[in-house]
């Protein structure tokens, strides 16, 4: 029977936790031997030790990631506050 | 009374007071003008003496008040809405460059993926999902896998990073239980999850290898 497995690691910056890496996998009970075999799917030490050598750049990326998506959506939600006064609208002009 | 109604009753007043308060000036000025007009026609005849040899009638006097007025309040008017076509202009424009830097974080981070998981040698199976911890919750902000399908299924909701995390609610748990279990305990390494969804696995059925 084939079922979801999950495994995952954390991505921790100075400050805290920054996010996690979630590792999802569609496997029977016949490929779980392979798992355990063959090739790093869902060890999770493995793929700790595979994450490491990316977690500089992945931990970069999050962090970033946050200030952009934060900024992108104080940008959106200004615009919509100001177009609601239509073409007239008081505040930064005057 | 619920939050959100006397918060959209807040936003709404505070609207008022704010179109109130930019609008009620202009309002003032331009009604000031056709005032000295109608008064310029009242006053037809009367004068004033400005100086010792200088006399002045009302109307004219009035009148051009009036006028300087209007063009006063005519030059402020279009003076403020260039301004705000600037503004929506350069607000459209970072909207745009923070939407197109978003997009390239979310493309650097799949490259990622896509190498970690040539690395780790994993098969259309297996799909990666970076989350971002939010305080006490996950958004997600990449994911890829070999197979399409599985690299579009919910939860991707197109490139645009800051979805909530959308697996099911008890696998959530799990997932939350492992990520974040203490360093050293990390003994069971694989989470049985929920079987998959039915739409998912008809797919799969449909797409063999």
């Amino acid at each position: 029977m084939r079922s979801r497995l999950y495994s995952g690691v954390r991505i921790e910056g100075v400050n805290g936790p920054l996010g996690a890496l979630l590792v999802e996998s569609l496997t029977s009970a016949g490929e779980t031997a392979q798992v355990a075999t063959g090739r790093t799917v869902l060890d999770r030490n493995g793929i700790e030790a595979e994450v490491k050598a990316s977690a500089d750049r992945l931990a970069r990326l999050l962090e970033v990631s946050r200030g952009v998506s934060a900024a992108a959506i104080e940008r959106a939600r200004r615009e919509v506050q100001e177009q609601s006064f239509g073409v007239f609208r008081g505040g930064a002009a005057s | 009374m619920s939050s959100s109604t006397e918060r959209r009753g807040l936003a709404r007043r505070q609207k008022l007071q704010r179109f109130v308060a930019h609008w009620l000036p202009h309002g003032v000025v331009f009604a000031i003008g056709p005032a000295l007009f109608a008064i310029a026609a009242v006053t037809a005849g009367d004068h004033f003496h400005f100086g010792r040899h200088h006399r002045v009638g009302v109307a004219p006097t009035l009148i051009v008040i009036g006028v300087v007025l209007l063009l006063l309040a005519s030059f402020w008017l279009v003076r403020r809405q260039r301004r705000l076509a600037q503004l929506e202009d350069e607000g459209r424009d970072l909207l745009h460059r923070a939407e197109g830097g978003e997009q390239a974080l979310i493309r650097l981070a799949r490259l990622e993926l896509d190498d970690l998981r040539l690395r780790l040698r994993h098969y259309s199976n297996e799909r990666m999902s970076l989350f971002r911890c939010e305080g006490d919750s996950f958004a997600l902000f990449a994911r890829f896998s070999a197979n399409p399908v599985f690299d579009r299924s919910a939860g991707r909701d197109g490139t645009r990073s800051g979805r909530v995390f959308s697996v099911r609610r008890g696998t959530m748990a799990e997932l939350t239980s492992v990520i974040f279990r203490p360093p050293g305990t990390a003994s069971i390494q694989l989470v049985r999850g929920l079987r998959p969804r039915r739409d998912w696995a008809s797919r799969r059925r449909r797409q063999p290898g």
